[in-house]
């Protein structure tokens, strides 16, 4: 896959994609730095390497579709709202955080958008809000955001099933990196993705690219038969850079070293050098900026679980 | 001839409503055809007969009848109309639906293991429980009906039950004698006298011989047994107007006196102590009328309510042989009571040392102490001797 | 009325006065209508809002709370409580917990419907009474069908608590008429308590029995017999809402000496909840310790003999009442 890529050039950006991409690297890198120098509680996940695929769908869907995100998702909730310090302040339990500090990274819901920490849990919540929006506002989706690691749970094929007997306007985006937090997908996924939509009768779509702007071409089509209740399966293989949390990155090295070629942000770099130049730097220095401003905050105060 | 059964129709329901009959009673059906419809809570199944025949509905429309019960019955000829179906009785439910369904309020009390034993005790009828209005009765429900019934005149000691239930037959236990019915009233009456009346006690000696001739020949006058008793009473109900007291009741430091004489006698043949009540003392022949009917009904415990209640003074009797003094119970509600001892022999020794003999009798008087104090109780006697010698 | 045709009532009123309500489940489609018949007719007059399910209780649930989360009002059928077990994830985790963890509260107007409990022969899996587990589930209230409580009201009740809630329906009640009880005994309501004393009382009963509905007619039997052989008298209370309890509503009624009595197996009951709010507030009142009375822990067996000595039934209420006064 590394040596179909090697010849291929990734499309130039808008300001604007490219900002939000440079924006998710620098703000999953900032968690990293801040995790190492014991900065940052619990646990964090970063999708570095993968911050191309919520970026590529956010001009498919529209602030009236509903978006289920997932453990990895700062990068959908940056896409979607770009509002680091939001984010940053709900990981780090500061005032102005998105959720009051009691979600965290993981469990965030904002006007409608929502992530759940427990793997394919949202799969038949994201059903059932495809039924209300089949309903009520037809041609609105609700798009749910798994891993390959997800397939593992049963909760995804009683999703799937219902999908596609009630015809729902249901996209699932698989992010396939490969590796289901230790475990390679080839030790835990009997069969493939795709076998698993045509067991439903369900249209499935493989991307392999990186590339933004040929991943809105391949997918219009496609989501716009969402929306009038034909279920999708957008597999995106994609890698990892990052450990699953932190500290946890037991892969060998030449399965590391192939992510990182395969980086759109080493590629883009590489593709488009003044572009990435004149904006990397202004990100980085602008997450810089949040990280500095939100770690000064005050605590986030809850009035608790019966308010 | 088939019986047609209700099959259990699912496991949810311990019955089954009938909703439709869909042959007529007395109809002609055919086997396989469908006869009535039952309701579950699921849903309605239709039951067929098995056989071709009459049909004759047993279970009635609009009722609930259990698995196994009989619904309706298949005859070879068309018999007679069968009378009106009768409600179907339900198989007996389980003890847990005994407190759930009930269709219609029942007025009936619920009565008390432990209540009924009382009433059987206390010889307390269901009727007086059900009288009481009462949706459980319990044991004290009856206990202080009993109480209520014996109230606070002198013979209600014995009126704790009306004449005809003669329920005494309870078996004592080994080695224990359990008290009659009217024995346990007796009880409570003295047991109430001991309790409220402080008692005084006074006798004096009266010459009976004179009295006894006497009463033979009121016997053959009246042509009624005439006795000491006959003629005690008629003379205590002779006092009455000189002695108003000796016929009232006490009530804390009031006495309420007594319109009339009204005697209760003592009677004991062996079936329990009774003491009805003489109300009539105007003449000889209806005290000893009344006392002779008395007698009989003593021997039997046949009494009425009527006779039991009312007196506001006791004659007891304790002229068995050789008893010379008896100190009576005074009855609550009454103040006195008086008692008549056995007529003994007595050798009188003359002024001139001769020996004659005479007949006497101790005649005692227990009196309530907070009413009549001893001069009062020898005055009455005196007078009682008096009126006895007239 | 039966307690079955109220529930179905209180569903045509349901859809009749919420354009927003779905009651979906398995097998719920008319002509069949459900399991136990509760929602018969339901679909032919709301076919687009009644919906049969594949035997998926995760998904169902999940897609109630996917429906709840879009402002709609949700009612799930299990066919089986015992089943719920499969729908845990889904009120644990995402339900309950969505109404607060998101750090504003997110209001989920949803019920689970669990048909509970033995008695029927169906044997270990299908016999369970399970309100234990859900038992202090923040987020997350449990309710119980009663023959006492009208069945609109408490659906009115539980969906305004804009939370998921668990609504058990013990089985054996569905046959049964609603309010009627042998007329030695007399139901008041305070509240959303149902009160039953014993006709004429007149003083403070000899003891006092807390029971979800389930066992109502259980503990009359009870009840009863303890008058007619022992005159012990006893008052039963039955709460609508099991958990949160509201200990407050009870505290009036209660005397010094306390029962609670539930079908659920030994071992973290709800009882052992309910003893546990009581004896913080009575301690000094109380003769002993709150009794709790329930089956033995043990799976719950198919064969009717075997079963009735697991479950717990009226004798067994009988003999704790005469136990704890008696001793």
């Amino acid at each position: 896959m590394t040596e179909i890529l090697d010849g291929l050039r990734l499309s130039r950006l808008t300001d604007d994609d490219l900002e939000l991409l440079l924006l998710v690297r620098h703000f999953e890198l900032k968690l990293l730095e801040l995790y190492g120098r014991g900065d940052l509680n619990g646990t964090t996940h970063t999708c570095l390497g993968q911050e191309y695929v919520p970026v590529s769908l956010r001009s498919l869907l529209g602030p009236a579709d509903h978006v289920f995100s997932n453990h990895r998702g700062h990068g959908h909730y940056l896409s979607r709202f770009r509002d680091p310090h939001g984010l940053l302040a709900e990981i780090m339990g500061r005032e102005g955080a998105v959720c009051g500090g009691v979600g965290g990274s993981q469990h965030i819901h904002r006007d409608r958008y929502m992530s759940t920490g427990v793997q394919g849990e949202s799969m038949p919540v994201a059903a059932g809000v495809a039924l209300h929006l089949k309903r009520s506002e037809p041609g609105t989706l609700a798009c749910v955001h798994i891993g390959d690691g997800t397939w593992g749970e049963g909760a995804v094929y009683e999703a799937l099933n219902l999908a596609a007997l009630w015809r729902l306007p249901l996209l699932v985006v698989v992010e396939n990196n490969g590796i289901a937090q230790s475990t390679p997908t080839s030790s835990q996924m009997a069969g493939t993705v795709a076998g698993r939509a045509a067991a439903f009768g369900i249209a499935h779509q493989l991307i392999v690219s990186t590339d933004v702007n040929e991943i809105r071409l391949s997918l219009e089509r496609e989501i716009a038969g969402v929306r009038e209740g034909r279920p999708l399966v957008v597999e995106f293989v994609t890698h990892r850079l990052g450990p699953h949390s932190k500290g946890d990155d037991i892969r060998p090295a030449d399965v590391v070293r192939a992510a990182r070629e395969n980086d759109w942000y080493a590629r883009y770099a590489h593709d488009h050098p003044e572009h990435f130049h004149r904006l990397d730097g202004a990100v980085k220095a602008e997450v810089e900026a949040v990280a500095e401003e939100v770690a000064a905050r005050p605590l986030s105060r809850w009035e608790g679980p019966c308010a | 001839m088939a019986d047609i059964r209700v099959p259990k129709l699912n496991n949810n329901d311990t019955e089954y409503l009938v909703v439709e009959w869909l042959v007529g009673n007395g109809k002609p059906v055919v086997a396989g055809e469908p006869i009535a419809v039952l309701e579950t809570s699921k849903a309605t199944d239709e039951l067929e007969a098995e056989e071709s025949g009459y049909l004759h509905h047993v279970a009635a429309l609009d009722t609930w009848i259990a698995p196994g019960a009989l619904l309706a019955r298949i005859t070879a000829e068309a018999t007679a109309q069968q009378p009106a179906p009768a409600v179907a009785a339900p198989e007996p439910v389980p003890s847990e639906d005994a407190a759930g369904r009930r269709d219609t309020p029942v007025a009936e009390p619920v009565v008390t293991a432990p209540a009924r034993a009382a009433m059987e005790e206390l010889g307390v009828s269901h009727a007086e429980v059900a009288s009481l209005g009462l949706a459980v009765i319990r044991r004290t429900d009856v206990e202080a009906l009993v109480r209520g019934r014996t109230g606070q005149t002198a013979s209600d000691a014995t009126e704790d039950a009306p004449a005809e239930e003669r329920q005494d037959t309870q078996e004592p236990a080994a080695g224990a004698h359990r008290l009659s019915r009217v024995q346990r009233a007796v009880a409570r009456a003295v047991t109430t006298s001991h309790a409220t009346i402080p008692a005084a006690y006074t006798v004096v000696k009266f010459e009976v011989g004179p009295l006894l001739e006497r009463a033979r020949g009121l016997s053959r006058e009246v042509r009624r047994p005439v006795g000491l008793a006959e003629l005690f009473v008629q003379a205590v109900a002779a006092l009455h107007p000189a002695f108003p007291l000796f016929f009232a009741s006490v009530d804390g430091d009031r006495a309420h006196p007594a319109d009339a004489p009204r005697v209760g006698v003592t009677f004991d043949m062996g079936e329990g102590l009774y003491v009805p009540v003489v109300h009539d003392t105007g003449s000889l022949k209806a005290i000893a009328d009344t006392l002779m009917r008395y007698r009989l009904a003593a021997t039997e415990g046949d009494f009425r309510e009527k006779d039991l209640t009312g007196a506001n003074i006791a004659v007891t009797l304790h002229t068995d042989a050789d008893v010379i003094l008896a100190i009576p119970l005074i009855f609550p509600g009454t103040v006195c009571a008086l008692a008549i001892t056995s007529p003994q022999p007595e050798p009188l020794l003359a002024e001139d040392g001769t020996v004659t003999m005479r007949t006497v009798a101790n005649i005692g008087l227990a009196y309530d102490h907070r009413l009549i104090n001893g001069r009062d109780a020898a005055l009455f006697l005196a007078a009682l001797r008096t009126e006895l010698q007239a | 009325m039966r307690v079955a045709e109220n529930l179905n009532a209180a569903l045509h009123g349901l859809l009749d006065d919420d354009h927003t309500a779905y009651v979906l489940g398995e097998d719920i489609l008319d002509p069949y209508g459900g399991a136990f018949k509760v929602t018969k007719g339901l679909s032919t007059r709301f076919p687009e809002r009644v919906i049969g399910t594949p035997i998926s209780e995760g998904a169902l649930t999940g897609v109630a709370a996917g429906l709840a989360l879009t402002g709609n009002t949700a009612v799930a059928e299990i066919m089986f409580g015992d089943f719920v077990a499969l729908a845990f994830d889904q009120l644990c985790n995402f339900a309950s917990k969505s109404v607060s963890m998101y750090g504003k509260r997110l209001p989920l107007r949803m019920v689970v419907r669990c048909p509970t409990g033995g008695g029927r022969g169906y044997g270990p899996t299908h016999s369970q009474s399970l309100q234990k587990h859900f038992v202090g589930m923040p987020g997350l209230s449990l309710y119980e069908m009663s023959p006492f409580h009208d069945n609109r009201a408490v659906f009115a009740a539980m969906l305004e608590r804009g939370e998921p809630c668990v609504f058990f329906e013990d089985k054996v009640l569905y046959t049964r008429q609603m309010e009627q009880v042998d007329p030695l005994f007399v139901v008041r309501r305070d509240g959303d308590l149902a009160v039953v004393d014993i006709r004429d009382m007149g003083h403070r009963p000899d003891c006092v029995v807390i029971a979800p509905g389930g066992m109502v007619h259980r503990v009359l039997g009870a009840m009863r017999s303890l008058m007619m052989e022992e005159e012990i008298s006893t008052r039963l209370l039955v709460p609508s809402r099991l958990y949160p309890l509201d200990v407050g509503a009870l505290l009036p009624h209660l005397g010094d000496v306390v029962l609670v009595a539930e079908e659920s197996t030994a071992g973290g009951t709800w009882g052992s909840e309910v003893a546990h709010l009581l004896h913080a507030r009575l301690w000094d009142r109380l003769r002993g310790p709150v009794r709790l009375v329930h089956s033995r822990a043990s799976v719950i067996p198919t064969a009717a003999h075997l079963e009735n000595e697991v479950l717990a039934g009226e004798s067994t209420i009988h003999h704790a009442v005469r136990e704890v006064l008696h001793g």
